[in-house]
């Protein structure tokens, strides 16, 4: 383990174990993690964090919307063939396969609603209502609503918008339910599925601001990393993917992510007030390097859709 | 005693509900929902305020914008965080505006902390929304 891999997993720690003092103030100690109580010693950094602190870092690391719109800014064209087909949910059968596929579902459906594909987005509805109800938070999509919002095509900022605040609503409750594992596995799900599709654009378009978004994600993979490990410990489906998260790690290890250090600007643009980050990120990643992460996407995404 | 912190909870609840999410995504704008978030402060912790960890992506403009509970005395200050760096925030030439927008250069996990001024007691619901995404250099 060199100089720098020591310091990025002590940044990674610390960010983990700043955001743990912070749930201690203001959730007055009270936790209703199922890991809440329970310390997770992650064996790499030595840090010891509680459950409802890895939770509530990866609630916010995947969105479908982003990934989404990054994709179709590079002018490719929508293509319903690089997705998890709808109708696969039967094949799912552990609480961990039919949450992480919701996951994978949820990318699915943010990419098909970006693109204004309303009416693909009914098979996948039905796909997605039945993974919910099989872990028991099908309330929490209004399957009728959405299904009227996609078929018809004046409301499709409405279809968005709500196909997220469902997903969040799914998020918040498991976690409130203390089944933070299967609220994790279903942003795992989102993520993977995510970077797979970029994955699939770059592949067609060598699009720089996708590698560097790819090459990004060296830090969310540490995190990814964390999370996944506190799991693999009782949980034979994380144990699995644990192993491929660490290959998927070291890969990104050659990965060099610097920043350009700089003072926050406060600018009024067209009368809102806009703070710029003056902060900036570099990339440095080999082809060689994209087209591994590449492939270790594809087989980490195979054996969660399989 | 008991009555009144039973009924304060009540009135909070029935001011910092749906209604107020739905406030707060109407006041979003034209641009794409991607999370919300929904503080809660109880007057012992209002000045401390409450933190809310998320990732934020490179070259990405994001917009927050927040609604207040009906019952606020005073509106929430919301900082945006980097670390224990504070970035930005809504408190703006000694106002507190109901919306602004970062420019972020760095994906990372960011924070946000929401808090009120004087320690009043509040509610809030913060949406946090994409502008744009910038080309790459």
């Amino acid at each position: 383990m060199n100089n720098r891999h020591i310091f990025r997993s002590t940044a990674i720690a610390l960010v983990v174990a700043t955001a743990f003092g912070v749930q201690s103030c203001v959730g007055g100690g009270s936790s209703n993690n199922e890991l809440g109580d329970v310390p997770v010693d992650d064996r790499d950094s030595g840090l010891v964090v509680s459950g409802e602190v890895v939770s509530d870092m990866i609630q916010n690391i995947s969105s479908p919307v982003e990934m989404a719109n990054e994709v179709k800014g590079t002018g490719v064209g929508f293509s319903q063939g690089i997705l998890n087909p709808a109708g696969m949910e039967n094949k799912y059968e552990t609480s961990f396969k039919k949450a992480v596929n919701l996951g994978v579902y949820a990318a699915d459906l943010g990419y098909i609603n970006t693109f204004n594909k309303n009416l693909v987005v009914v098979d996948y509805l039905g796909s997605i209502k039945r993974l919910a109800d099989g872990i028991g938070v099908g309330q929490f999509l209004d399957f009728t609503t959405l299904t009227r919002l996609a078929k018809n095509s004046t409301n499709l900022d409405s279809l968005k918008q709500l196909s997220v605040t469902s997903f969040n609503d799914i998020d918040r409750y498991l976690r409130e339910q203390n089944r933070s594992n299967v609220s994790t596995a279903i942003v795992v799900g989102t993520w993977v599925e995510g970077i797979y599709i970029t994955s699939q654009v770059i592949n067609q378009t060598h699009d720089k601001g996708l590698i560097d978004r790819l090459g990004e994600q060296k830090d969310i993979v540490e995190i990814l990393r964390i999370v996944i490990n506190t799991y693999s410990k009782s949980d034979r489906d994380y144990k699995a993917l644990s192993g491929k998260i660490e290959e998927l790690k070291h890969i990104y290890e050659g990965v060099k992510v610097t920043t350009e250090m700089g003072e926050p600007e406060t600018q009024e643009i067209d009368g809102m007030l806009i703070i710029v980050q003056n902060e900036i990120t570099h990339i440095d990643i080999s082809e060689e390097q994209v087209k591994s992460i590449i492939a270790k996407i594809n087989e980490i995404r195979s054996s969660l859709v399989e | 005693m008991l009555l009144v912190i039973i009924g304060s909870a009540g009135m909070m609840k029935a001011q910092c509900g749906d209604e107020l999410m739905k406030q707060a995504l109407g006041a979003m704008g034209n641009y794409q929902y991607i999370k919300d978030f929904e503080a809660k402060l109880p007057a012992a912790t209002a000045q401390t305020g409450q933190k809310f960890s998320l990732v934020l992506n490179s070259r990405t403009v994001y917009q927050i914008n927040v609604a207040n509970g009906a019952s606020n005395a005073e509106q929430v200050v919301i900082e945006i965080m980097d670390g224990d760096k504070q970035i930005g925030s809504n408190l703006y030439q000694g106002k507190v505006l109901d919306k602004f927008g970062f420019n972020c250069m760095k994906t990372g996990a960011y924070k946000l902390r929401v808090y009120t001024q004087n320690g009043s007691e509040a509610c809030a619901r913060l949406v946090l929304s994409l502008v744009k995404q910038l080309p790459a250099q």
